[in-house]
């Protein structure tokens, strides 16, 4: 089984860069590819679906652990989705579009990363970093 | 949603676009429309945010202004450098910014028109409103919306290789680019061509055999005379990256041709409105408020005489055939933005082609070293939207003192409020007055800004989403109706 980390954030925002740190963390396999964005797009859906199991890597203002739990509620006929979808997606109308478009029909993962500050810096803050490594650990487990 | 409360509507937000606005419709004592507006409410301030910094930061900063359009403030910013320093780049820089300048225009074109206008043009202004959207594509035509999202991922995967990635890219600075071009990434650019041509012409059927259905749109969303300006190569020819500029009217015919960019201060002003946050710019012989113009795919197309390739060049002649005059004048419908758009894909994804074949594009120098030589530099190209001006001035130092950027969403702010007044009157008397316009009515009042494909946040230099109010306006300026609908993510 093929895995795609795919992190978001913008390195500039602070905390926001958490995502980015956990693939700096995570060593090199032939089982899995990683991929850095500063937002999810439509245009990831035709890439998700060259993997048979995509892990989505965020941070999140509201976790307070980190967390890793499967795109299971995603509804595949889209009829729940957003209606004002543009040039920006969530993980779950990634998922969405990679299935009915590119026939995607693999597992799909979001690990959330605890994060707090997202004003202008370099670097997410030192408990951040904290929970980006044990993200990296559980991450690196599932693969 | 939308509400009616003393003559004055509401709509909010406008939806589909990049960034906040709203409009306003002016209603008389009869209920009927008396004026339309359209107001752009928010506000950044970059040009004065960089006073102080480096010149040579510029490029970085500047891409920050907009994320869907950063290629095109860095290269504008990166030739206000080059002017600065006093350099003529590199043969291969100057392809390599060629190339993330095609590769800009496609991915951007692709996003409008096949992810915020399509719904409305394949399922149709009065389809629901959460129809209205990619979602309602997927289920009425997924082969069309995967055509879509691929061709907007090769312009943004273009991007992605040549400047690291694909949303604020690291590509260009003052005297150059920042790496080589290979054969490598060539070979990548060259596996997509087919397909991406493949998906153009798959657009410009559909549009095409979609038009005769849309005649009351074309005729009553933004279709009006005014002077159109782009960019043309020497020759007169369509040109995005660096060239005259040359500014028709509706005849077709030149108002002005061979106008150097550098110099565009000299014969463009920019007026101001105390009901937006958007200058009105305009051609100074003429003056404001009638010298006004538009810019972008309709107006690029209107203002070349020509394409210079072939596939896109055929289907330039077939679209001037639309012109006004039987054929001769300009285009003057701004509905037409949609299909100048796609011919202007079929022209980048050509362009692209073309320049995977040029030896110029591999050599190694891409870089061209010098130290501030002016104290003010000026950089242009032409952007998604229309033509883009960076206009810097520097100390000693190479410090900012002042900085001025003229948008292409500024430059068509003037043409959207009208293209908004005309649309309001014909839709709106549609109805009695005093009732409430239904969501395709209103759609197409938001429809009608959409041909434009505005970026809120460039013409503002604004961060954030672009949702859309419309208030009615009572004769005693109380708002008496609004609408407004959940707003896009940004």
């Amino acid at each position: 089984m093929r895995t795609l980390l795919l992190a978001c954030g913008n390195t500039l925002r602070g905390d926001d860069a958490a995502a980015h740190a956990v693939l700096a963390l995570i060593a090199p396999t032939e089982y899995h590819a990683t991929r850095a964005v500063q937002q999810f797009t439509p245009e990831l859906a035709a890439e998700v679906a060259r993997f048979s199991r995509v892990v989505f890597i965020d941070a999140d203002a509201e976790s307070k652990a980190v967390r890793i739990e499967p795109l299971n509620s995603v509804p595949r006929n889209l009829k729940s989705l957003g209606p004002a979808l543009t040039h920006t997606a969530t993980a779950e109308e990634v998922v969405a579009l990679a299935s009915a478009l590119f026939g995607f029909s693999g597992q799909a993962f979001v690990c959330r990363i605890p994060a707090q500050h997202f004003d202008a810096g370099e670097a997410p803050a030192p408990d951040v970093l904290e929970f980006a490594r044990e993200a990296a650990s559980q991450i690196a487990g599932l693969i | 949603m939308s509400t009616i409360v003393n003559n004055r509507l509401i709509i909010q937000p406008v939806t589909r676009i990049e960034g906040h606005a709203k409009i306003s419709i002016h209603l008389d004592d009869a209920g009927e429309v008396k004026s339309a507006q359209f107001h752009i409410t928010e506000f950044r301030g970059f040009e004065k945010l960089v006073e102080g910094r480096p010149f040579a930061e510029m490029p970085g900063i500047m891409s920050r202004v907009c994320g869907i359009c950063p290629v095109s403030h860095i290269l504008a910013s990166s030739k206000a450098g080059d002017m600065l320093l006093g350099v003529e780049i590199p043969p291969a820089a100057e392809k390599q910014r060629r190339l993330v300048n095609y590769a800009q225009v496609l991915q951007s074109h692709a996003l409008s028109f096949f992810h915020l206008s399509s719904p409305d043009l394949l399922l149709g202004m009065d389809a629901p409103a959460e129809k209205r959207n990619i979602f309602g594509l997927l289920e009425s035509d997924p082969e069309f919306l995967r055509r879509g999202i691929r061709l907007r991922q090769f312009g943004q995967r273009i991007i992605e290789i040549a400047g690291g990635k694909s949303v604020h890219p690291a590509c260009s600075g003052p005297g150059g680019v920042h790496a080589r071009f290979n054969i490598a990434q060539r070979d990548e650019i060259l596996s997509w061509i087919p397909e991406a041509l493949g998906s153009v012409a798959v657009a410009l059927d559909r549009l095409k055999s979609l038009l005769d259905g849309f005649a009351s749109e074309i005729a009553h969303m933004g279709n009006f005379p005014s002077m159109f300006l782009g960019t043309v190569t020497a020759d007169g020819g369509l040109e995005f990256y660096d060239g005259k500029l040359r500014l028709v009217d509706e005849t077709g015919n030149a108002v002005a041709e061979n106008l150097d960019p550098r110099e565009y201060f000299k014969y463009l002003g920019e007026a101001a409105e105390d009901y937006t946050f958007v200058k009105f710019p305009y051609y100074r012989p003429v003056g404001y408020p009638n010298g006004y113009y538009r810019v972008g795919p309709l107006a690029r197309l209107n203002a070349a005489k020509f394409a210079g390739t072939e596939r896109a060049g055929r289907e330039m002649r077939e679209f001037k055939q639309r012109g006004s005059s039987n054929g001769s004048g300009a285009v003057c419908e701004s509905f037409h933005y949609h299909l100048a758009r796609v011919i202007e894909m079929l022209f980048a994804v050509e362009r692209i082609e073309e320049l995977m074949h040029s030896p110029e594009l591999y050599e190694d120098k891409i870089h061209a070293n010098a130290s501030l030589n002016r104290r003010e530099g000026v950089g242009s190209c032409e952007a998604p939207r229309g033509t883009l001006f960076h206009h810097y001035w520097v100390d000693e130092n190479g410090l900012i003192t002042k900085a001025d950027l003229l948008i292409a969403t500024g430059q068509n702010n003037q043409a959207m409020n009208r293209t908004v007044d005309q649309a309001a009157r014909e839709f709106l008397k549609r109805i009695p007055p005093g009732t409430q316009p239904d969501e395709g009515i209103l759609n197409r009042i938001e429809a009608a800004i959409r041909c434009y494909d505005p970026c809120l946040s460039c013409s503002t230099h604004a961060l954030g989403q672009m949702p859309l109010v419309v208030e009615w306006i009572a004769p005693d300026g109380e708002v008496v109706g609004r609408t407004s609908r959940a707003s896009p993510s940004s």
